[in-house]
């Protein structure tokens, strides 16, 4: 069922077992899971099923910390939240992420990669990825040749790509015909309040922008807003508390985490093809599928760096003659007539010889991208070391609802710098020494740079605000996604990571809400 | 193929790189080709120490001198200066043939250079030690003025 509470006149009270705050990855995969059985969900979506820029306001923020994109886009309010936007690019996050390693610190998930792959499975089939298979096989799915690198210093890294599988758009059908589920729309939540001693939820305030209020009541509530909304709400229900609900350690909004985005320039001096089937894009049977490399876990280990890999693009995307080649080929082979069909065809003239080159490479591995080579970008992501100081708190100016706007202080720690150094200087000289490459090293990168900071672009990951530990002195929740201080708050989406690893993280949101599924599953028949 | 296009244009990646792409290919072009195409030559002379004389003197004429290998010269120089010198240039580049032949030996050590770090950045770019001999004996040899 689906309710629209700037429409609807009934009642502005609302009762239920489970209540999932946010309609993104992680609140239809969880909502999706009790589908058919019965215990009753309230999902609660601040947005409608379309943008709205003023609910999209409500998402401004400030910031105090390294300059960053402009934020108040990177995440989307509305139905599907940010998969709205996404760009579908997906991996499960790598075993030693998940390790206490002594260089890296903070580091150390409660649970283990292993305890995380059954549910990495399930989440495939969610996200549209095709079967879970990765690295090597993935590469001998596509027939790649041998890897060139030494194994000891750089691992294979592979991708696949979703549609990208927009989650509101393929998942409201199923939950506005599910007899006990009720998608909430327009209803965002101001306040979350608890009892006198802050250990139980006992309702959550909601209100429009039409100036309309009400609450929810129930039985669990999981937080599913996203890691810049996650903790901003938890900080924001201070009306008993200064430190807000569930944070009798200072610990919500601590920790905020990126992946951090640097770019190189790679010239190939000899044959490019070998590096081309390293570094490329195969759409098979089995998927989409996006190879590269990442740092070994035996460099990490022995350089103190922490994790980080790197793709690679081509100049012969865009508009290039061989990529408009590939394109109306594609489109008349389908039988659809390309819309600019003259200039296309002068642009592909202007170049044949490189397009009957790269058609040659292009049929040598079938389902691969075209390839036109003659420097490549390499794009390299590393993940981001926890660090305290790097932190969500609460601006002193308020949004349209009256609530304070989070306030951004993105920190980084000298660590990050070594890690992009650590794999950029592994990678110069195993490109240079196995495929005749060489990469231009920018000079903040091989010099003491002051601002080296500032060279680092965030990529819309945000990630560690409410961060997981066995520990109540070191994390919000504990390996269940339950807030250590709350017996009926659970926290859903990257807000929880422990560390970021070096992949993008829907995957891994997708694949922890169904183990959260799965557990208040078990909590409601014991309950 | 649609999302690497659409990957390539919202991240801007080549227009942000900030390097003029014709400068880095003929300064790269300019460097390192000759290396590629040397490997196939063959020589043939009487003894080993005539055919590596000859084959080093025929890398050292394929070098052009240009800015490109001026950059790589005096940064090396100016991390080595004591080696100013041809005849000391000579010995190191000849002096761990194990009468294998320069041209295999000038290969592998530039593969073993690259895995070992052994390597001057110029303008950003690794250049092995042999590499930057080469180019430091070609301007020696040929009295380009070099910054000391």
């Amino acid at each position: 069922m689906i309710i629209d509470f700037l429409k609807e006149n009934d009642s502005n009270e609302y009762f239920t077992d489970v209540c999932i705050i946010g309609a993104g990855a992680a609140g239809i995969t969880i909502a999706n899971e009790f589908i058919g059985s019965s215990t009753r969900v309230l999902l609660v979506e601040s947005g409608g099923f379309n943008f709205d820029l003023d609910t999209q306001n409500l998402y401004d923020v400030e910031n105090t910390g390294i300059p960053r994109q402009l934020m108040i886009l990177q995440r989307l309010r509305f139905f599907g939240g940010t998969t709205n936007h996404w760009d579908g690019r997906c991996a499960p996050l790598d075993s030693i992420d998940f390790e206490k390693r002594s260089w890296i610190p903070h580091s150390g998930w409660p649970i283990s990669r292993e305890e995380l792959d059954p549910f990495y499975k399930r989440a495939y089939p969610i996200c549209d990825l095709g079967e879970f298979i990765h690295n090597e096989k993935a590469a001998a799915q596509v027939s790649l040749p041998p890897f060139p690198f030494d194994t000891d210093e750089l691992s294979r890294q592979t991708w696949q790509f979703s549609a990208p599988t927009r989650f509101g758009q393929k998942y409201k059908k199923e939950l506005e015909s599910a007899n006990n589920i009720t998608v909430l729309l327009h209803a965002n939540v101001t306040e979350l309040l608890t009892n006198e001693s802050d250990s139980h939820m006992q309702e959550i305030k909601i209100s429009s922008l039409t100036g309309r209020s009400g609450k929810v009541k129930a039985k669990f509530y999981i937080l599913a807003c996203g890691g810049l909304e996650n903790p901003r709400l938890l900080l924001a229900s201070n009306r008993f508390r200064p430190g807000g609900v569930g944070n009798p350690n200072d610990i919500v909004g601590r920790f905020f985490m990126e992946h951090l985005r640097t770019k190189y320039v790679a010239a190939p001096l000899g044959d490019s093809y070998t590096l081309n089937t390293v570094f490329n894009q195969y759409d098979t049977g089995l998927g989409d599928f996006l190879f590269g490399v990442r740092l070994s876990d035996k460099v990490q280990r022995n350089m103190k760096s922490g994790n980080g890999g790197v793709m690679a693009y081509t100049e012969g995307g865009g508009n290039s003659p061989t990529n408009t080649a590939f394109q109306v080929t594609k489109k008349l082979v389908k039988g659809e007539i390309p819309e600019n069909i003259s200039s296309d065809i002068i642009n592909v003239l202007s170049d044949i010889d490189s397009i009957i080159v790269n058609a040659r490479r292009h049929m040598l591995i079938p389902g691969s991208s075209p390839v036109e080579r003659a420097l490549m970008a390499l794009v390299v992501e590393t993940e981001q070391v926890p660090n305290p100081d790097s932190r969500i708190s609460l601006s002193d100016s308020k949004d349209a609802l009256g609530m304070p706007k989070g306030l951004v202080h993105w920190k980084l720690s000298k660590e990050d710098l070594q890690t992009t150094q650590s794999l950029v200087e592994t990678l110069s000289k195993q490109l240079a020494a196995n495929l005749n490459t060489r990469i231009r090293m920018p000079e903040w990168l091989t010099a003491e740079w002051s601002n080296w900071e500032n060279q680092f672009r965030d990529v819309s990951h945000h990630m560690g605000t409410t961060r997981m530990s066995d520990d109540p002195q070191s994390g919000v929740v504990n390996s269940d996604c339950r807030m250590h201080a709350i017996d009926n708050l659970y926290i859903a989406g990257s807000s929880v990571f422990t560390t970021s690893g070096q992949v993008n993280p829907t995957l891994t949101i997708v694949s922890l809400a169904l183990r959260l599924a799965d557990h208040l599953k078990l909590n409601l028949v014991r309950s | 193929m649609k999302k690497f296009n659409r990957f390539v244009s919202k991240h801007n990646i080549i227009s942000d790189s900030g390097i003029d792409n014709t400068r880095r290919r003929l300064m790269i072009c300019s460097i390192f080709s000759s290396f590629g195409f040397l490997s196939q030559w063959k020589i043939a002379v009487a003894s080993i120490e005539d055919k590596n004389d000859e084959y080093l003197n025929y890398i050292v004429s394929q070098i052009s001198l240009d800015h490109s290998t001026t950059s790589i010269v005096n940064t090396y120089l100016s991390q080595y200066p004591e080696h100013y010198n041809s005849k000391h240039l000579r010995r190191l580049l000849t002096s761990t043939t194990k009468g294998r032949g320069l041209e295999i030996d000038i290969k592998e050590k530039i593969m073993n250079e690259h895995k070992q770090g052994n390597v001057i950045l110029v303008e950003g770019w690794p250049v092995t030690l042999t590499e930057a001999r080469i180019c430091a004996l070609a301007c020696l040899t040929q009295s380009i003025p070099l910054s000391r």
